[in-house]
């Protein structure tokens, strides 16, 4: 495989992007409340040094290697959506009422939508392996770009306002999503049968996400503004008033089940 | 097949466009502007309607049913109450910008309460649609009123703790 000068240098940007944003996760105490977001960053930032040395190294096995990392990948995607879905909708550690139930009907649903989709494609390929290749890959970024949309639908139905980081994951998050979707599907279509346009497809796909990696290094640098502590006293207030609220709707439900 | 995909990325750009905008717009509402949504209902009325029901005296059928629908308002009154549910939700949760966990902790509580709102007013819908005999009609009204009423007690309570100065703007508006 022929390697262009544009493909190292947009390697270059992406290596040197996901190292940027995997240290100011780390050094700026993030990872604390993004540990997954900063293992994905984490693991492209091994996986671009590993995927070099084997490529350089070891060829015969970089098949197996990539498939093993992108499953990889796709797994630590997956569980950062979760991870999102955790903090807009578990804001104080447990589910905001219905969200949880209502997040994994949505995402069940997308689930198979996606799987239905990924199956019912038979892009213009020689082998059998390359269709494959490319229903792995619509299959993980439909799915992403599914259950993301399920969780922001949930958290805009709930009215829970997304706080500056989150946001700016969130933003991120769609440019790369949509992207990929896009990419896919043209490639699910039009196959391998045009190397020249399936690499620039690819090439659109990585300069978006090295884009959303810049953005989320200076919105991950930025200190988000703090919240007010909770006063003692608030705090009995909160008490007295979580037990009236129970007793209020004790008595409503009471009230209902005489009738 | 191409066609379905086109349509599914269409669906999914739609939509996260348009949880973006909206995420977006939520951040950057004013106080004033929800305040200002608030649709005005007769709060006498409602309270009368809700006292009845949480805290029952003798006398308990004193509100006859169209006694009760003249009290909410009458169709418009429901909608109103509808919309304003949702603008009470988005003024809980808009105290956490300062005050996180009490505002958690009530907005939660009511959605609770417009739950049950909601609920009554789709049931007394339903019944007028289908125009079956209404005999249910004025315990729809009364549980609507009194979720209403929590509602609006619970975010006067929670704004007279933790943002005293927007308090009598609010207790005016509701």
């Amino acid at each position: 495989m022929k390697v262009s000068l544009f493909d190292d240098i947009l390697w270059a940007a992406s290596f040197a992007g996901n190292l940027t944003l995997f240290l100011v996760l780390v050094l700026r105490g993030r990872w604390r409340q993004y540990p997954v977001f900063t293992a994905w960053m984490g693991f492209y930032v091994v996986e671009s040094i590993a995927a070099y040395a084997i490529y350089s190294y070891a060829p015969k096995i970089y098949a197996t290697a990539y498939w093993s990392m992108f499953a990889i990948d796709f797994l630590l995607q997956i569980a950062l959506v979760f991870e999102i879905a955790r903090i807009v909708l578990a804001p104080t550690g447990t589910w905001v009422r219905d969200a949880r139930a209502r997040f994994f009907l949505w995402g069940s649903a997308g689930t198979l939508v996606a799987a239905g989709l990924t199956i019912a494609v038979h892009p213009l390929v020689r082998h059998s392996t390359d269709t494959w290749g490319i229903r792995a890959f619509l299959f993980t970024s439909l799915l992403f770009c599914e259950l993301f949309l399920a969780m922001r639908l949930l958290a805009q139905k709930l009215g829970l306002v997304p706080r500056n980081y989150v946001m700016g994951l969130g933003t991120g998050l769609m440019i790369w999503a949509l992207v990929s979707v896009g990419v896919d599907t043209a490639h699910s279509y039009f196959g391998v049968s045009h190397p020249t346009d399936f690499t620039i497809l690819e090439y659109v796909r990585t300069s978006s996400f090295i884009f959303a990696v810049f953005y989320w290094i200076i919105t991950f640098w930025a200190t988000e503004p703090e919240r007010k502590p909770l006063s003692p006293e608030m705090r009995n207030y909160l008490v007295a008033l979580h037990a009236k609220v129970q007793y209020d709707s004790s008595q409503v439900s009471s009230v209902q089940n005489l009738r | 097949m191409i066609a379905l995909l086109l349509c599914c990325l269409i669906f999914l750009a739609g939509g996260l466009i348009y949880t973006q905008i909206s995420a977006h717009r939520l951040r950057s509402i004013t106080w004033e502007d929800l305040v200002a949504r608030m649709q005005p209902l007769s709060a006498r009325g409602l309270e009368l309607i809700a006292l009845d029901n949480l805290q029952p005296k003798a006398n308990q059928a004193q509100l006859e049913p169209d006694h009760l629908w003249g009290l909410v308002g009458g169709t418009s009154g429901l909608q109103k109450m509808r919309s304003n549910a949702d603008l009470l939700i988005a003024l809980a949760a808009y105290v956490q910008r300062w005050n996180f966990e009490e505002g958690v902790i009530v907005t939660e509580r009511m959605r609770h309460d417009a739950l049950q709102l909601k609920r009554a007013i789709f049931k007394l819908r339903f019944e007028m649609l289908i125009r079956r005999h209404q005999i249910r009609t004025p315990f729809y009204i009364q549980q609507a009123a009194s979720a209403y009423y929590l509602m609006t007690r619970r975010v006067l309570a929670l704004y007279e703790t933790s943002h005293a100065g927007l308090l009598p703007r609010l207790a005016e508006v509701l």
